[in-house]
């Protein structure tokens, strides 16, 4: 244990002196605030053309029957969670690829193991350093994004959207730590580092993106600009009971979406946000069974993930060659 | 100009022995040969969903997707293109500018009659054959399925459309490949070689359009472009940032080359800002210096 918190707080040191660490925090601080800016000024800009029509509407003698469009600054945190997605799971598996080449690199991992030190305790203290980098990452995140939607969405502080937020936090550190660990986990197993890196940046290509996308291009809602249904104007009711036709496809589809660890985390966090319009304003009990799939799969991915970098990163794994 | 082509020729055959470049290309090529099956089998079920929507007399719009061109089946590859092409163009070119530096081969390459920008041009050359080639081969391989889901030889304009839009996919590729040979010939580490130009390519094609057109970064993984808020400060916001967002411009050329639903006036201010793109990457190579390229790569 007491050989976990030396390698935890060496871990700690040199996570705190490297710029990467100034990058991520960076990096989440303005593209966070930058979508929540641009959410914010969407929302004006279309309740504005909501005003003009209205107003257009009463000049005409008609009647302004129409719902006026209602901000919901939680949703606001779309574009975030997308980075964190794409750019958090990529900073992830550097930081987690980083931590063991560089030893090997340096060629300290010998030195160390001479010490009555073994695998677990360098792996262990090595995560537990990236797990608070990411529990900051997360947390700095999200704090910045509600800042900013109090202050420019206008959103009143309410527990329940703290706890909401609560939520969201620990699916990104979740997440993030996924990433991390398996990028360790490749690292340890492949004696070249340069292959290491490359395999887990394809890795993050085909399960972030290209996965992702095949579901999305494969939703027959997304193949026209501004949705199918809403072209062809069919109501909510309709769609669903048309698309029960289609239940095989839909299916299938959903399986491709579901082997990746991001989907999960996407709807974990877009269902407590209220991003998904079905879950908007739902208690938070409702939610969570509802999502009780997708945030137990989460957890497995995440747990998986460790669990193989614990099985990988052993002494005789760290011991080898570089080539 | 023979050691700055003997430079690309060693580039081209280093790449095609690299675990790292082979393995992207292999995905690029494997994803384009299936995006066309992809877009057919999503066709075909949407074509259904109306049928049964128009059958239960739900509306009377005729079918969306009634008549579409084959190439209309093409347009995911042109998402594998920007995601895939560009990751593995980066991957090339960092692989490249790393190389000679990892294998401390560096020092004795430049005792040789070539300067530090012919060297960089021979690489990015080199690099660019590479990619020229995985374009060719995906084109081909889009060519055949083309031709297998429309039971015909493809015609003369669908072959000229399709040579279009790989033609217009170089420029960007090699662009990318130029700013991963940047940080791969400069870069301390190699992590930061790699993450440095990634960052970039995330920027270029998720954050720019982003500010411009206020669209979720997501949706832009989706052939179809994503409706703009037009008014306040977007207006401004896309005339600043649209022509950096070299991704966007690219799939403004795919959507004229592909079903023509962009403007042939947006596609040629697409096509000269990609050309501007290679062009400025193109000059912060050649300003690179001797000495930013002999540093100790570290882990």
């Amino acid at each position: 244990m007491n050989n976990t918190i030396t390698m935890f707080q060496n871990e700690l040191k040199d996570l705190l002196r490297n710029r990467v660490t100034t990058v991520v925090l960076a990096v989440f601080a303005v593209t966070t605030s930058l979508s929540v800016l641009i959410g914010s000024l969407d929302f004006a800009v279309k309740a504005d053309a909501f005003r003009a029509y209205v107003d257009a509407l009463v000049a005409n003698g008609g009647d302004p029957g129409a719902v006026p469009p209602q901000l919901f600054p939680l949703q606001l945190f779309r574009g975030g969670i997308e980075y964190l997605e794409i750019l958090g799971a990529l900073f992830a598996l550097v930081v987690g690829y980083t931590s063991i080449a560089k030893e090997r690199h340096r060629g300290t991992l010998p030195l160390v193991l001479t010490r009555p030190v073994s695998g677990f305790a360098i792996y262990s203290g090595k995560l537990l350093a990236q797990a608070l980098l990411w529990l900051v990452t997360a947390v700095v995140t999200f704090l910045i994004g509600y800042l900013i939607s109090i202050t420019l969405g206008h959103a009143s502080v309410s527990l329940v959207d703290l706890e909401r937020v609560g939520i969201a936090t620990i699916a990104s550190w979740l997440y993030l730590m996924f990433w991390s660990s398996f990028a360790m986990m490749l690292t340890a197993i492949l004696r070249r580092g340069s292959s290491a890196l490359v395999l887990a940046v394809a890795a993050w290509l085909l399960v972030v993106l290209v996965i992702p996308q095949v579901g999305d291009t494969m939703d027959p809602d997304n193949q026209l600009p501004g949705g199918l249904f809403q072209t062809l104007q069919i109501a909510k009711a309709d769609e669903n009971a048309v698309l029960e036709h289609f239940a095989g496809y839909n299916n299938t589809r959903d399986a491709l979406e579901v082997s990746s660890v991001t989907k999960h985390y996407e709807r974990v966090s877009f269902a407590f946000l209220g991003i998904k319009d079905k879950y908007n304003l739902e208690s938070i009990p409702f939610v969570w069974n509802e999502l009780l799939v997708n945030s137990s799969m989460l957890l497995i991915f995440t747990s998986g993930s460790i669990a193989a970098g614990l099985f990988t990163n052993r002494r005789k794994a760290l011991l080898g060659k570089i080539k | 100009m023979s050691n700055i082509l003997a430079t690309a020729k060693f580039e081209l055959l280093s790449l095609s022995r690299d675990g790292g470049p082979r393995l992207m290309i292999g995905i690029f090529l494997a994803m384009m040969a299936i995006s066309s099956l992809i877009g057919l089998l999503t066709n075909l079920t949407v074509s259904d969903v109306w049928q049964t929507i128009s059958q239960q007399g739900l509306t009377v719009a005729p079918n969306p997707f009634q008549g579409v061109s084959v190439l209309y089946y093409a347009r995911n590859s042109v998402i594998y293109i920007i995601l895939i092409g560009g990751l593995a163009a980066i991957i090339s070119g960092v692989t490249s500018g790393l190389r000679d530096r990892q294998a401390h081969s560096l020092d004795m390459i430049l005792t040789r009659q070539i300067s530090t920008r012919g060297l960089l041009l021979g690489k990015l050359l080199g690099v660019s054959a590479w990619l020229t080639i995985a374009l060719g081969a995906a084109l081909s391989l889009i060519g055949v399925v083309l031709s297998l889901i429309a039971q015909r030889p493809l015609d003369w304009s669908e072959i000229w459309s399709l040579v279009a839009l790989f033609a217009a996919g170089l420029p960007l590729l090699a662009g990318l490949a130029g700013i991963g040979l940047i940080f791969g010939a400069t870069a301390k580490r190699e992590s930061t070689a790699l993450v440095s130009p990634i960052a970039i390519w995330a920027l270029i094609t998720f954050v720019f359009p982003q500010l411009g057109t206020a669209a979720r970064p997501i949706a832009l993984l989706n052939p179809v472009s994503a409706v703009a808020t037009i008014g306040g400060p977007f207006d401004l916001l896309n005339a600043i940032f649209s022509p950096f967002a070299f991704a966007e411009q690219f799939k403004n050329i795919a959507a004229s080359l592909l079903d023509g639903t962009s403007a042939a006036a947006t596609s040629a201010g697409a096509a000269i800002s990609l050309t501007a793109f290679l062009g400025l990457v193109f000059v912060l190579l050649m300003l690179i210096k001797r000495d930013q390229i002999r540093g100790v790569v570290n882990e």
